[in-house]
C-alpha cells in the first residue's frame, strides 16, 4: 500500500476539488471555503516541515564536518537568531528591521545586480550573425535593447515605436501560443494524475 | 587584427560597465522618457478612481528586485495619497510585508497618512493563491486575523471597512509581482471571478508574458520594469530613483549593443580570412 495509498489520497482529493468547484451540489454545501482553510493550515506546516529538513540537512553537514560545514553552523545561527529576535520583537522591531534594510536587502540585490553583469558578458559572445535565424534575433535585440530605453528615441525619433512594434506583434502572438500550450498541458497533467496514470509527484519514476 | 574583438576580456566589459552607470547616476544628462501607453492606461484607471477607494497592493516581491521595484510601489504610494485613496498590502512573498512597511513610511509621513486609516499592511501570510481565495470569502480568514505587526484587523477602522476582497469592498488592484505567485494568482482567483480591475507592476523579464492579457484588457495597463517605474513618476509628478536611473540603463544598454557590434566585427572578419 506505500504507493497505491498516495495514489488514492490524490485521486480523491483531486476529486473533491473538482465536485467542489465545477458541480452545482458541490458549490451549495460549500466545501471550497473548508478546503482553502485546511490548506492555509496545512501550507502554514510546510513552513515547519522546511525548517525541520534545514536542521537535519546542515546539522548532519556539521557533525561530519563535510566540507564548508562552518557555513552550515553560520545558516542555523542567522536562522534561529533571526527567528528568535522577530518573535521577540515583530519583523519590524527596531533590530530586525536594522538586520533586514542594512544587511538581507543589501546583500540580496547586490547578488541580483550581478545579473547586469552576466547578460552583457553573455550577449556580447553569444549575438553572433552565424546563420539568418541568428541575424534576425540579433536585430530585434538591438532594436528592443535601445528601444526600450530613452536612448532609442533621443538617436533616432520612432525608434521607441519599431520596439513596441516587436513587443506588441510578434513577441505578443508568440508568447499568446506559449500561454495556451502550457494551459493545455497542465491541464492533461492534471487529468492524468486524477487517473492514477501520472506519478512523479509520488516520487516515483514518473508516467505509468 | 579584427579577429580580436570577437575575444575581448569580460572583466574590460564590466569595468566599461560600472563606468557608464555611475558616470550616468553622478552625471545625469537628462533623457526625456516618453510615457508608453501601457503605464498612461493604468495611471488614468487608478487616477479615475473617486477619492476614499481602496487601493490593493499585492507586494508579491523580494528585495532582489529592489531596484525595479521599490520605484513602482513608492510612485503608487505617491499616486495613491495625492488622490486621498485607502491603500490596504498583501504579500504572497515571504519579505513583502516588510518591504512595503519599509517604503510606505516617509510617503505616509509626506503626505500625513495614518496607519490603519489610510493604510494598512496586512503583510505576508502563508498560502500564496489560497490565501487570496480566502481573502474573498474573509479577509480574516486568509489574513489570520492580524495584520504584519500582529495586531488584529478589526482594530483599525480600515481593517473593518474591507471585509472581503470583492468588488463591493475594493476598488482595484495592483500586483507588484516579481514572479510566481503573482499576476496570474490574482487574475484567476480575484480580478476575473470578483470583477475587480487589476494593473500588474511587473519587471522587466516578465513584461512579454503579461502582454497578453494586457491586450485583452484584462489588464487595465502594465508598469514594466524600471522604465514603466520611471513613466509613472512622471506621470504622477513625483520623480525619484527610476527617474534617475534611466541615464543608466540607456548608456549601459548602448554600451552592450556597442559590444556586440564589436565582436560580429571580429567574427565576420575571422570568417572572411577563413
Amino acid at each position: 500500500m506505500r504507493k497505491e495509498l498516495p495514489m488514492i489520497v490524490t485521486v480523491v482529493s483531486g476529486l473533491v476539488v473538482v465536485f467542489s468547484r465545477y458541480f452545482h451540489y458541490g458549490m451549495q454545501l460549500g466545501l471550497m471555503d473548508t478546503l482553502d482553510k485546511w490548506y492555509l493550515v496545512s501550507s502554514s506546516f510546510a513552513i515547519l516541515l522546511g525548517i525541520v529538513n534545514m536542521v537535519k540537512i546542515h546539522w548532519g553537514y556539521i557533525r561530519r564536518r563535510k566540507e564548508g560545514w562552518w557555513n552550515s553552523i553560520v545558516l542555523l545561527l542567522c536562522l534561529f537568531g533571526y527567528g528568535a529576535l522577530t518573535i521577540q520583537q515583530t519583523v519590524d522591531g527596531p533590530q530586525a528591521a536594522w538586520i533586514f534594510n542594512n544587511v538581507i536587502t543589501p546583500g540580496d540585490s547586490t547578488m541580483f545586480a550581478l545579473i547586469a553583469f552576466f547578460i552583457s558578458s553573455a550577449a556580447y559572445r553569444a549575438f553572433r550573425v552565424r546563420t539568418k535565424e541568428a541575424t534576425v534575433l540579433l536585430l530585434a535585440a538591438v532594436i528592443v535593447l535601445l528601444g526600450k530605453a530613452p536612448i532609442g528615441d533621443a538617436m533616432i525619433n520612432g525608434w521607441g515605436n519599431v520596439a513596441d512594434w516587436i513587443m506588441n506583434v510578434p513577441n505578443t502572438g508568440g508568447f499568446r501560443a506559449i500561454i495556451i500550450g502550457a494551459a493545455i498541458g497542465a491541464f492533461a497533467t492534471g487529468f492524468r494524475i486524477l487517473l492514477g496514470l501520472e506519478r512523479a509527484h509520488l516520487g516515483g519514476t514518473g508516467a505509468k | 587584427m579584427f579577429e580580436r574583438l570577437q575575444t575581448i576580456d569580460r572583466r574590460i566589459i564590466y569595468l566599461l560597465l560600472i563606468l557608464v552607470i555611475a558616470l550616468a547616476l553622478l552625471k545625469p544628462i537628462g533623457l526625456p522618457v516618453k510615457v508608453g501607453d501601457n503605464t498612461k492606461a493604468m495611471f488614468n484607471a487608478i487616477d479615475a478612481l473617486p477619492p476614499g477607494s481602496v487601493l490593493w497592493i499585492g507586494m508579491d516581491l523580494g528585495v532582489s528586485t529592489k531596484a525595479e521595484q521599490y520605484p513602482m510601489v513608492t510612485a503608487l504610494l505617491n499616486h495613491a495619497f495625492q488622490k486621498n485613496l485607502k491603500v490596504v498590502a498583501f504579500a504572497m512573498w515571504t519579505q513583502g510585508g516588510q518591504i512595503f512597511q519599509q517604503l510606505v513610511t516617509p510617503v505616509a509621513k509626506k503626505y500625513n497618512k495614518q496607519e490603519g486609516v489610510d493604510y494598512l499592511n496586512i503583510g505576508y501570510k502563508p498560502g500564496n493563491e489560497m490565501a487570496l481565495r480566502a481573502m474573498v470569502s474573509d479577509i480574516n480568514t486568509g489574513a489570520a486575523g492580524v495584520d504584519q505587526n500582529g495586531k488584529p484587523l478589526s482594530s483599525s477602522p480600515l481593517g473593518q471597512q474591507v471585509k472581503k476582497l470583492t468588488a463591493e469592498y475594493v476598488n482595484f488592484i495592483v500586483d507588484v509581482a516579481a514572479g510566481d505567485p503573482g499576476t496570474t494568482a490574482y487574475l484567476q482567483y480575484v480580478s476575473t471571478p470578483e470583477k475587480i480591475p487589476m494593473a500588474p507592476a511587473v519587471v522587466n523579464v516578465s513584461v512579454p508574458s503579461e502582454m497578453p492579457y494586457v491586450q485583452s484588457g484584462q489588464y487595465k495597463g502594465m508598469m514594466g520594469g524600471l522604465r514603466g517605474a520611471a513613466e509613472y513618476e512622471i506621470l504622477a509628478k513625483a520623480p525619484g530613483a527610476a527617474a534617475a536611473g534611466m541615464d543608466s540603463q540607456s548608456l549601459g544598454a548602448a554600451l552592450i549593443v556597442l559590444f556586440i557590434i564589436f565582436g560580429n566585427i571580429g567574427y565576420l572578419a575571422s570568417r572572411s580570412k577563413k
